[in-house]
This record gives C-alpha cells, sequence and structure tokens, in this order.
C-alpha cells in the first residue's frame, strides 16, 4: 500500500515540465485544483480533461505510472462517490430502504469523483516531475512572505526535505524489525483490533528508537557541516524564472479564463 | 606546531538524574596529549569505548572540552566566535552513511556544507564538481543516496566535507558499517585525498588492516594515549596491543608468532611482501635446490633491524 | 533432522521487465550439528536465502525440506518452524524493545505460549548461554554495549529453544575482542549444545578458524560448498566474485609457488606458524630458546 503512493516520487526523464521552476509547477497545480472547483459543466470538465492530457504527455511520464498514484486514495473516492449517489436529494432512480438512488446524486458523484481523480494525477504530475528538494525550494520561495509573520519557512522546507529523504530509509527499516520478531514468533496478522494494537509494539518502540537516533546523528553531521538556520545561506540551485515559465504563467491564464467562462 | 593539538584533554559525560543531581559521571578522555602534523594520514585505534569517538567529536566542536584545550589550526574549539571556521578547518565524517546524508540528490548533498557557509552559486558548482572528482563519484551526481552501496555512501559524505574545503578531515569510524569492498573503496579514497590534495587525515577505526598504510597510528585506552609510532613500531607490539583488545593482521601475527619460537624475522612486518622477503632466504638455507627467491626484493623490510625500523 | 534445499528460486518482479534473481537454483543439505560458514559480497543473495529457511520469504520456485518435511506443503506450521530455525538478524536494535533485558528475552517463548515459569526457565538458561552478567539482566537492552546488545539478542532466539541458529552478521561493528567473545560463545553452543550454526559473514578470517564447512554465495547462485581448506584453494575465483582467502592462504601459495613444500591446507594463523617452524627445524642455533617460547 505505502508503496503505491506515487506523490513524492521523483520521475527522473528530461522534459519540459521537468525543467520548470518548481514555483511555475507549484502555482499550475494550483491554479488547476482552483479550476477544478469552478468548473460546473461538462465542458469545462473537458477543457479541463484537455490540459490535463497535455501536461502529461508533456511531462514524458508513462500515463501508467501517474495512474498509480491513484490506487492510493480509491477507498477515499468509493466512500465519497457512494455517499453522494446516495444521500444527495432529488429525483430518485430507485429506492433501497432509505437509500435513494438519485439523478442528481449521481451526477454529483460523477463530478466529485472526476474532480478528485483529476486532483490527484494533478499533483502527481508536480511531484513526478520535481524532485523534492526543488520542491521545497519552491515552497520556501513561494511561501517567503509568511517569514514576515513568523512562520519558520527556511526551517519548515528543510524538515520537509529531509522527511521525504528518510521516508524510504524507515520503511525498509520497519521491514526488517518486522522479520526479526517475525523471526522471534511475533504475530502481526492475526487477531482482534486489541491484540493486534499490542503485537505492534515490539515493532514500534524499534523503530522510534531508530528514527530518535538517526535525527540525533543527523542534527550532529548538519552541525558538523555548519548548518545554522537559513540565515546567510546561499544557494546551490538558486530559482530562476526561464522563458518557459513566463509561456506557462500565460496558459495558466488563458486556462483559467477559459474553465470560468464556460461555467454554466 | 601541528594542525590539531590536544593539551591535557579531559572529557566527563555527566550523567544527572530528574533533580539535576549528578548520578554518574565517566570520565571519556583522560589528559590526553597529542600533536597532529599538517599532511599525516594519523590513524587512531582503540576498542570500542576507549574514548576514539569522543575525541574526534572533540575536535570540531561538537563535544566541548570538561578540561584542557583543543587547537584547530592555533583556533581554539572553546572559543565560540571560531566555532564555524574550526568546522570548515576540520571536516568530519560519521559512522553510519545514511544517518548524514541531508540531500536527496548526491550533488545537492555535496553542496549542502557550501551552501551553509554562504558561498556563491558558481563557487557551489565548481566546488561539488572538483569534490565528486576526488572521490570518484562523478558518474552517480544526480543519483539518489538511497541508491549507493555503503561504500559509496561515505565517499559522498566525504565529498560533502571536501566541498567545504577543508585543511583536515576527520572519519569516526567510517567503515565500521561497510562490507569488505566498502571498506577498502573508502580507505583508498582517504588515502588518495591525503597525497593528492594535501589532506590532513585522522582515521578513527579498529580495523588492524586500514591503518598499516598510515604516517601514524596513535592508539587510545581508556581515554589516555597508550601506544604512539609509526604502524610498524606498533605492530612490533603485538602482546601489548592484544592487551588493549585489539587484533594484529594475521600476517604480522605469523611473523610475530614466529620470531617468538626463535626464527630470524624482522619486528613489525605488516605486509605479505615483506614476509615473503624475510621468511625466503631462510627456507632457501634449508632447502636450496627447490627454492626459487624469483621475484623477491631484497630491499624492502630484509630482515636486519635498521631498515625493518625504515 | 536435517535443512534440504532443491532447486530453490527467487525471482524479484517475477514475469516484468525488471524480472531479477534473487536466488538461482539453489542446492543444498544441511546436516545436524554443522557448523556452517556462509560467505559473499553484499547482493549475493547470502540475507535472501537465510531468511528461506526459516520461512521468512517464499522461494518463486523450488523446496525446502525440514527434517523430511516439506515446508511449502499443506498446513506446515510456519510459526514452529520460526522457533526451531532460529534467525538472528545483523542489527540487535531491530528487535529489541522491552524495558529490561530479561523480558526482552522472554518475547520469543512468550509468543512460543509457554507457562511463565517455562518462560523465565527459559530465558535465565539463554542469557546464561551467551555469558551475559547477572547484573544486566534488570537493565535497559538501550543502555548496553554493542557486544551485550548482540548477547542479548542472540538469548532472545535461543530462548526459544531452536534446533538450528542462524547469524547475520552477529559481529560486524564489534571491536576484535567482542568479536572473538561471540564467536566463541557460538562454538561453545555448537560443541555443547550440538546446535546447528549456519554463520553468515563477511570475514574469511572468521569464517576459516570456527566453521567446518563453508558455502560461498554469488549473484544469486551458490558457487563453492565444503570444507574451509577445499574452498580456499579456489582463492583466485574466490578473489574475482570480489571475496578474498585468508591471509595466510595467500603465504602458503606463496611459498608453495617459490618451491617450499608446506601443506596447501593450512588456514589458520596457528596452523601455518607450526608447518614453518617444522620446515625450519626451528632454526637450530635457537632451538633451546624457540623451544621454551613455542611451550
Amino acid at each position: 500500500m505505502i508503496r503505491d503512493i506515487t506523490l513524492g516520487q521523483y520521475y527522473p526523464v528530461d522534459s519540459v515540465i521537468h525543467r520548470m521552476d518548481p514555483r511555475t509547477k507549484l502555482f499550475g497545480t494550483m491554479v488547476f485544483i482552483i479550476s477544478l472547483f469552478l468548473a460546473n459543466s461538462i465542458v469545462a470538465y473537458a477543457v479541463a480533461t484537455v490540459f490535463l492530457i497535455l501536461a502529461v504527455r508533456i511531462s514524458k511520464v508513462p500515463f501508467k505510472f501517474i495512474v498509480r498514484g491513484l490506487k492510493a486514495v480509491v477507498f477515499l473516492l468509493l466512500i465519497s462517490v457512494s455517499f453522494n449517489m446516495f444521500l444527495t436529494p432529488g429525483e430518485p432512480i430507485f429506492q433501497i430502504g432509505f437509500l435513494k438512488l438519485t439523478w442528481e446524486g449521481l451526477r454529483t458523484a460523477g463530478f466529485m469523483a472526476l474532480r478528485l481523480i483529476y486532483l490527484v494525477l494533478g499533483s502527481s504530475i508536480m511531484t513526478l516531475t520535481t524532485t523534492p528538494n526543488e520542491l521545497t525550494d519552491g515552497l520556501e520561495r513561494s511561501l517567503g512572505f509568511l517569514n514576515k509573520v513568523g512562520v519558520p519557512v527556511h526551517e519548515i522546507s528543510m524538515m520537509m526535505s529531509i522527511a521525504l529523504r528518510f521516508i524510504p530509509i524507515l520503511i525498509e527499516e520497519t521491514d526488517k524489525i518486522m522479520k526479526a520478531q517475525m523471526a522471534r514468533g511475533a504475530d502481526f496478522e492475526t487477531g482482534n483490533l486489541i491484540q493486534k494494537a499490542k503485537s505492534m509494539v515490539p515493532l514500534l518502540v524499534p523503530l522510534f528508537i531508530s528514527a530518535f537516533r538517526r535525527a540525533t546523528d543527523l542534527a550532529m553531521a548538519m552541525e558538523a557541516r555548519c548548518y545554522h538556520g537559513g540565515e546567510g545561506r546561499t544557494k546551490m540551485k538558486p530559482l530562476k524564472y526561464e522563458k518557459r515559465d513566463r509561456i506557462a504563467y500565460l496558459v495558466y491564464i488563458v486556462y483559467l479564463v477559459l474553465v470560468i467562462l464556460l461555467r454554466k | 606546531m601541528g594542525i590539531i593539538r590536544a593539551s591535557k584533554l579531559i572529557y566527563e559525560y555527566i550523567r544527572r538524574d530528574e533533580d539535576e543531581h549528578v548520578e554518574e559521571v565517566n570520565r571519556a578522555i583522560d589528559q590526553l596529549t597529542v600533536d597532529i602534523k599538517k599532511g599525516d594520514f594519523v590513524a587512531v585505534l582503540g576498542h570500542n569505548g576507549s574514548g576514539k569517538s569522543t575525541f574526534a567529536k572533540q575536535i570540531n566542536g561538537i563535544l566541548l572540552p570538561s578540561g584542557g584545550t583543543v587547537w584547530v589550526s592555533d583556533m581554539n574549539t572553546s572559543d565560540e566566535s571560531h566555532i564555524w571556521d574550526i568546522r570548515k578547518t576540520a571536516g568530519m565524517v560519521f559512522q553510519n552513511p545514511d544517518n548524514q546524508i541531508i540531500g536527496n540528490i548526491v550533488e545537492e548533498d555535496v553542496g549542502f556544507g557550501p551552501e551553509n557557509l554562504g558561498v556563491p552559486t558558481d563557487e557551489i558548482w565548481k566546488r561539488v564538481d572538483r569534490s565528486l572528482a576526488a572521490v570518484g563519484m562523478t558518474a552517480y551526481r544526480l543519483k539518489s543516496p538511497n541508491k549507493l552501496s555503503g561504500g559509496q555512501k561515505q565517499r559522498v559524505a566525504i565529498a560533502g566535507v571536501m566541498a567545504m574545503k577543508p585543511q583536515c578531515i576527520i572519519l569516526d569510524e567510517p567503515t565500521a558499517m561497510l562490507d569488505p569492498n566498502g571498506r577498502k573503496e573508502v580507505i583508498a579514497t582517504l588515502h588518495e585525498l591525503n597525497k593528492k590534495e594535501n589532506i590532513t587525515i585522522l582515521l578513527i577505526t579498529h580495523y588492524m588492516e586500514e591503518v598499516i598504510d598510515a604516517d601514524r597510528v596513535i592508539v587510545m585506552d581508556d581515554g589516555k594515549l597508550v601506544m604512539d609510532g609509526t604502524p610498524r613500531e606498533i605492530f612490533s607490539h603485538v602482546q601489548e596491543l592484544k592487551s588493549y583488545r585489539l587484533d594484529v593482521p594475521q600476517v604480522t601475527e605469523l611473523a610475530w608468532e614466529l620470531k617468538k619460537a626463535g626464527v630470524d624475522l624482522p619486528d613489525g612486518i605488516l605486509s605479505r611482501e615483506e614476509f615473503m622477503n624475510a621468511i625466503l632466504p631462510l627456507m632457501k638455507k634449508r632447502f636450496p635446490d627447490q627454492v626459487n627467491l624469483e621475484g623477491y626484493c631484497p630491499d624492502v623490510g630484509t630482515f636486519g633491524t635498521e631498515s625493518a625500523v625504515k | 533432522m536435517s535443512i534440504r534445499v532443491e532447486h530453490l528460486n527467487h525471482i524479484y518482479g517475477d514475469g516484468t521487465v525488471y524480472e531479477q534473481y534473487a536466488l538461482r537454483d539453489v542446492n543444498f543439505e544441511i546436516q545436524d550439528g554443522e557448523f556452517v560458514g556462509l560467505i559473499g559480497h553484499t547482493g549475493s543473495g547470502k540475507s535472501t536465502l537465510i531468511q528461506h529457511l526459516n520461512g521468512l520469504l517464499k522461494a518463486s520456485s523450488g523446496a525446502i525440506y525440514y527434517n523430511g518435511e516439506n515446508i511449502y506443503g499443506e498446513g506446515y506450521d510456519m510459526r514452529a518452524l520460526r522457533s526451531k530455525v532460529g534467525l538472528v538478524f545483523q542489527y540487535p536494535e531491530h528487535q529489541l524493545f522491552e524495558v529490561d533485558v530479561f523480558s526482552d528475552v522472554c518475547f520469543g517463548p512468550k509468543n512460543q505460549g509457554l507457562s511463565k515459569e517455562e518462560i523465565e526457565e527459559r530465558a535465565k538458561d539463554a542469557l546464561r548461554q551467551v555469558g551475559l552478567d547477572e547484573k544486566f539482566w534488570e537493565q535497559s537492552p538501550f543502555e548496553l554495549s554493542g557486544g551485550q546488545k548482540r548477547r542479548v539478542a542472540i538469548a532472545g532466539v535461543l530462548a526459544m529453544k531452536p534446533e538450528v541458529l542462524i547469524l547475520d552478521e552477529p559481529t560486524a561493528g564489534l571491536d576484535p575482542k567482542g568479536r572473538d567473545e561471540i564467536l566463541d560463545e557460538l562454538t561453545a553452543l555448537h560443541r555443547d549444545k550440538h546446535m546447528t550454526i549456519i554463520l553468515v559473514s563477511h570475514s574469511m578470517e572468521d569464517i576459516a578458524r570456527y566453521a567446518d564447512r563453508i558455502m560461498v554465495m554469488n549473484h544469486g547462485e551458490k558457487v563453492f560448498d565444503g570444507p574451509p581448506r577445499q574452498v580456499f584453494h579456489h582463492y583466485r575465483e574466490l578473489e574475482r566474485i570480489g571475496l578474498a582467502a585468508p591471509q595466510i592462504t595467500y603465504i602458503i601459495h606463496e611459498l608453495r609457488d617459490h618451491g617450499v613444500p608446506i601443506d596447501p591446507d593450512l588456514i589458520t594463523v596457528e596452523e601455518a606458524r607450526d608447518a614453518i617452524l617444522a620446515l625450519l627445524g626451528k632454526a637450530e642455533e635457537k632451538e633451546e630458546k624457540g623451544k621454551d617460547k613455542a611451550e
């Protein structure tokens, strides 16, 4: 399950989207998400579909790879679709007990599902084409203004970047700990909820201890390499807008206007 | 005056209970005085808990002395105003390769140090290029650190330190978590940096094979400096090393055992070649018709004491 | 009693373009009471192999028979297998979790569903077998030294009373003395309790000294299998796959290349010393003195 999440997984090919400034991509994703909530007609969704397909094609990431990100939200998708389908008031098609399937429900559920799917696909394109470091860099720069109101933007983005680096390591470690405990007869699968929760203790304790150890080690290593917060820091890869970014912003505006105009 | 100097250095780990009362004092370094010459490759040996790692952390100011003084390039580590200069001069590589790589891409990690130092962007790229080349990791610059072997990760960590342009690199058991190939890889890289870039190396380890090519070996036990000399001098004292819970390479041990039994061999044989050069003439004497001395090179460590302490 | 492995294959990404053999057609049989050294560089498949032996990983094809029973047979009790084939992983940090050493060692037998007395009895036995002083039993396992943690981890598996004990690099990161202590304790278990031991290691020197059989893995295949002396004859091939024979092997072979009539099968320092002394007739002029010291 954890392995299915494509969010935060970089797909290394060379494309215009890969080379774009992370801020452009962040902004683009935001525009796309907003457009999904604005769109309420089939035509508007068609425009969004075209926009999405174009983005996928230009990114050179195989469609199959992007779709994999959906696996993680299938459950959420099913719940929200069935809620919308049966609980939206309106003209019933048929009724079983208190469950009533309505045309309106079907319609909202359809849009809802599309919205959710597009949302995941859209953000997947961003994470698949942007290295985690670029992403945090982009966030740090785009949200720089929050610094003035006392939000430690640099620290937060540094933490995100470190978290991304250590997630695969900790997943692997979880697997190793599980095996070590299974070799001692631990059972993580059977039993009721309470027994299951209890059986997690031998897994979680070593995992937490290891994570804390790693954190202490890493803090020491960062200090040894003269890390002292964001102040006075330079960038190896400073963010700079290029021509392609300006074109992208133009495309966003045209797209957003189109979607708004095509609203019912 | 050496690049790293410690004078009567003391360090105590103090354990306190909840009320801040001292529960236990553990003296990890006890009156250590040492002077490391610039450009040397120095190995620090000692069993686990001998204080060698604590000493390493003293040098770049991660830990500060409880008593005595440490100078790095004439800067006192206790003087807070020099802390970044000290850390820049004496870079540090740690044991666990995973827990010291910060970047999600190799080249970005190497650039982390110079970024912190406020080095201009162009210069960062130059330093990253050079450092990666110096450790032979240029081909991996765009890879994720998670995809590298242990030895490669340590080389990235070394490159990360090199990019800060240090005069000296301190490595705290950098090979303890590596397999034999990774170990060789890292040690070879260090020797190359030492020779080509004239970087002073302070290698902390308990693998004996790694220290035979060092210029100088320091043995620590119980927080104290107990032996200090060239590898050959140190390895002549097999018995003493064993008393400090250390080992010697098999060939050294064999030579020492033979010598103990009365065979005329020089002290402190470190390599197979030296051993062959010493034993073959003896064998020739016993079996003049069978033994050939082909490829035998009498210049390297023949028996007789002068050349042995070369 | 034995472990028999037949045509064992383990394939990652089966059926895709990423198909990769972690194990390829591995066959062997380990008899009761053997001390086997398993060696290979990182990624050679040795860790994958040992995880098959206690059923943590399932083979893509092939069979494993434990005491004649196919462990992939229907209704085979995998948990029972895991207590008979004990596996100690490389890092003790991956398994220690209890508040004190003693309770941690009790974890295994507790999972076997034994009575409280039996559990405690076994934990005590196991801790004594690994030579951990009683003063540590009530301590937190996290405050111990590396060597002590490793002992607790081994005790945690021993307490399940396994018939076979597999250890994945039990000496990694230990200093020479700590390493010798652990290996000596394993030898004692082997000798006194007739336990079958499979030791995974990178160190040819250690294996040469302790194991009576060596299996060498490379790229998922078993490339050598036999007594250490016999395997080390292939020191040139070993080197080609990124491994090395013990230093002594090289010295012996180099001596032989120069015409010295020395036995090619010597692998430990002691053996080499005795053979060379014999050849030299113990250096006549110092014979007296030499004899004294040698004794």
